[in-house]
Formats: structure tokens, sequence, C-alpha cells
């Protein structure tokens, strides 16, 4: 594998150009700069942060995505007047040695004018990151996430396991990597406990999900999609345990939270449910939300299970889609990377998927495209949180 | 036996028992899986009808609803308040008494922990 070799010593499977909105204000702005760019200037993505209030973790959330290995140079687009603190962003940036502009609305006259100053920015930050140099890659340079969306009653049964059996693969063979979601491990808590590193970590763990668990209950209402029970899903905990196997059999490392980046390989948690009583609602009201954050701690591509059929991608890392229902994968084969649906029809068992999960791991990481990647699919949302920061029993290797 | 192993084993062991029958009845060639030995539910493989005759683990299950992939039957007979178990744990309880081959789902089974939701309730609230 090669990669494209980043000052903090990262190395990164893609090399982007982000346009980056810092509030709704400047949004079409951004999207028409991003809209014009993209034929000829290489990859050129969007993201953005609607909200005008200051957010602790929204800024974290930004400066990790923004310095993320996949990623060459961004352009930040601000009206003017927003609450996010664009002058501290922009310094991070280019203290991580990425070629960074930022375009002020009302400083430039508008928005025809920032559109076309934009395009401007936009192509030589393009020009200059050309010549990011590339290096060999190895699997201890490598950070795969995992989520689940739109699950059903097989994807317990065949995309998750599978996903298990790669992930074993991969920490086994030095790379990193993270599941998350702990508002679906409620009633995991005990089996996940045992395969803390450490009695500590053990503690740390049954803590999130008891909050997860209280978080939720205060929301009304639990990680749950009515397709999920269209699908055969009844309950929460039913849900956690086929989520659960995505994890493999691995120990688990540590526990982080969005923003945290491991520097060890091994598996790890990420506990996305905020700290505290409820203050700004549901903690990630759709599916790209986990995958932002997953991208926050250093994942170059999230591996995605589904059983009713998601077909999303996300800006940044690219989305690797593994089918769980035989039923979907006839009906939405085109967006589908690998059909688990095999493994309930008997055309495959889940060591077989595994492997095929792996290889095409290492092949999207060389630079092939999955589909949703292919098909233009760069979904991005990010809204508020609040975290208090990890504590050292959540990553005893440190 | 690790959670995985033993779950992807099942799996390939209904499948192969699948593959070797030749009997007339539709109603033996379906697939039921049971993922854990301490289970009292199975996981639908392959659809079948109301009244379809499910044969599986050594019983005979008569299914009462039409029973679509990843959904659940009894495998025995629950009573209300029981625990059910998948994987080996559980993952509620029962809120109905019901006979083996009985379709179990948000109608007759709760979680202990959080409710779960549909697009119907959604309308009503």
């Amino acid at each position: 594998m090669k990669g494209y070799s980043r000052s903090d010593g990262r190395v990164g499977i893609r090399n982007v150009v982000l346009v980056v909105y810092l509030v709704e204000c400047a949004h079409h702005v951004a999207r028409a700069i991003v809209e014009k760019s993209v034929d000829e200037n290489g990859p050129v993505e969007l993201v953005g942060f609607p909200g005008c209030y200051p957010n602790d973790y929204a800024f974290l959330m930004m400066e990790r995505l923004l310095t993320h290995p996949n990623v060459g140079g961004i352009l930040l687009v601000s009206l003017g007047c927003e609450g996010f603190r664009r002058e501290a962003l922009e310094k991070v940036v280019a203290e991580s040695g990425r070629p960074v502009d930022t375009l002020v609305i009302q400083h430039t006259g508008g928005t025809k004018k920032s559109i076309v100053s934009g395009q401007e920015s936009v192509k030589t930050i393009a020009k200059s990151i050309k010549m990011a140099p590339i290096v060999e890659m190895r699997l201890e340079d490598l950070i795969v996430g995992t989520v689940c969306g739109g699950s059903d009653g097989t994807s317990g049964i065949s995309a998750n396991p599978a996903v298990g059996r790669c992930f074993d693969y991969l920490v086994n063979a030095g790379a990193t990597c993270i599941f998350e979601e702990t508002g679906e491990l409620i009633g995991c808590e005990d089996v996940m406990a045992d395969r803390a590193a450490t009695p500590e970590l053990a503690l740390e763990i049954r803590g999130a999900i008891a909050k997860a668990e209280r978080y939720y209950k205060a929301m009304g209402y639990g990680s749950f999609a009515p397709g999920n029970a269209d699908g055969g899903l009844t309950t929460q905990e039913e849900k956690s345990m086929g989520a659960y196997s995505k994890s493999g059999d691995s120990k688990i490392s540590g526990l982080i939270k969005p923003g945290d980046i491991p520097n060890q390989s091994g598996l790890y948690l990420l506990d996305v449910v905020p700290d505290g009583d409820p203050l700004f609602g549901f903690p990630n009201i759709s599916d790209n939300a986990e995958i932002a954050e997953m991208i926050a701690c250093g994942c170059h591509l999230i591996l995605f299970t589904t059983g009713r059929g998601s077909v999303v991608g996300s800006a940044i890392s690219p989305v690797i889609k593994i089918c769980a229902n035989p039923e979907t994968y006839e009906m939405l084969a085109d967006d589908m990377d690998i059909n688990a649906g095999r493994i309930i029809t008997g055309g495959a068992s889940v060591d077989d998927v595994g492997e095929e999960i792996v290889t095409e791991v290492l092949a999207v990481a060389g630079g092939a495209m999955s589909l949703s990647e292919e098909m233009g699919h760069r979904e991005f949302i990010l809204t508020y949180k609040r975290f208090e920061p990890i504590g050292p029993a959540c990553l005893p290797g440190r | 036996m690790n959670f995985i192993a033993s779950v992807s084993a099942e799996l390939e062991s209904v499948q192969g028992m699948g593959k070797g029958q030749s009997t007339i009845e539709e109603e033996s060639k379906n697939c039921f899986v049971r993922l854990h030995r301490d289970d009292n539910v199975l996981v639908c493989c392959r659809a079948v009808n109301r009244g379809a005759r499910v044969n599986a683990y050594g019983r005979s299950l008569t299914v009462d609803a039409d029973i679509h992939v990843g959904h659940k039957i009894a495998f025995e007979e629950i009573l209300q308040g029981d625990k059910v178990k998948k994987y080996g744990v559980s993952i509620g309880s029962m809120t109905k008494h019901v006979k083996p081959g009985a379709h179990v789902h948000v109608h007759n089974l709760k979680s202990d922990y959080i409710p779960s939701h549909t697009r119907d309730d959604a309308v009503r609230d």
C-alpha cells in the first residue's frame, strides 16, 4: 500500500481539498465553490458546521477533521459574524503544514465575488497538494472504523460477525480498529468488560454504557429505528448484541471519545454519548454523525454494515458497504461492496466474508474507490455536543 | 466457544442440513437457525408463510404468522414474564404467553432497558 505522508508522521489514503463552511449562512457559497471546482482539481469535498453559537466539541471535531491524514488542503468559508473561532482554526491547520485559506463573505463583497475568489483559492491549494509526498504504508499506519446503519435481524448474524473476523485479522496484523455506538451496546456491558485490557478500563466501559442508558431514557427513544423492527429486531439489547459482534474477539485496548486518536495499535471503543445531562438533544441524529466522529479519531476508512440498506458514503474517508440481508442485496446491489447475505443463504461462511472484507480494505486503502465513493456520496453532519475529557484508565497503554 | 465462532458454526450446520434433504413438503425446506444452545428462539433465514411447519433441531413447529428473514419464532413454549434468550443472553421479557412456533416480536416481547418504537407509534404520538 502507498499513502500520502503528512507532517505529523501519519499517512493518508486520500488527498482531499476540503471546503469548510463555518455557519449555515456560508453553506451555499461553500457548496457553489465545491460544485465549480470538483472536476478540474481532483477531490474537493464539502463539510461544515451549521451553528452560530460556539461549541468546544464542534471546534475539536473540526480541528481533527481538517488535519486528518486523508486531507491535503483546506478553504474555510466564513460569513463574518458567526461564533466559530475561524482564526484559531486556521492557525491549527496552518501549523499542521497544510495549505489553508480563509474566505470571509462579508469582507469579500458577497456571494458572487466570494464564489469566484473561493474557486481561485481551491485551484491554488489543489495545485500545491499535488506534490504531497507518497510513501509506503504499513498496516500499522491504518485505522479502520466500523458502524452499522439500517440494521435488521440479519445484521447480527451475517455482516457484523464477518466484520468482527476482519477486525480480528487487522488488529492481529498491527492495525488499529475502532467500534462505537455505546448507545447500541446497552445490554453488552458484561461481555465487553471481560475483554477490557485492565479492570479499571472494564469499569470505565461499564460506566459508559450506564451513561448511554440514562441518556437515551431521558431522550425517550433508544437508538432504534422503525426499520430495525420491520427487519425483525425487537429490543435495544437484541440490537446491541448483534451490533457488538462487529467488534470481533480481540481484547479492548481503550475507551476513547470523539477527537481522541489512538496512538497504539489495537481495538478501541468510541463512546459517542455526551457527558452530563442532555443539553443538545439526541446524540447522533443519523449515521453520518457517528462516521464523522470515527474520522475525527483518525479512521482512514469505515466498514458500514447494513440490513435494510443504507446508501451513504462520507466526506474525507471512504465507506465500504457490507450488506447483511440477501433480499436487500438483490434490491440494492449497485450500492453494496460486499454481499454478506450469502452467509444466510448458504453461499459463504462468516470466515469467507471476513476475508473478502480484509481484501476490500486493502484495495480501498490502496486507492480503489468504494461504490458509494464512486457514486459521489460525501455526506457529512456535525452538531452540538458536550464531553468531559477521558480519564487515565481509558487508555491504559499510554 | 466464543460468540462469533458459535454463531457461524450454527449457520454452517443449518445450511448443511438444508442441502442434504429431499422432501416433498415445502415446509421442510425452510431454514431457521438457533444461534446459541441456550436460546429459546430461532432466527429465520428463509421466509415462510403462516401455518408452515418448520423442522429444526429435532422439533416440528407450526408458525403462527408470515415470518420474514431476520425475524424470530419461539423454539419452545415461553411464558409471560420469561426472558427471551438469543446469542445466549437475555434480549428482553415476554409480555404474553406463546406456544412453540409463535412469531416473537414487538407485539409480545419488550426490552428490559428501553422501549422500541415503530412508525405507527410516531403517528399515535
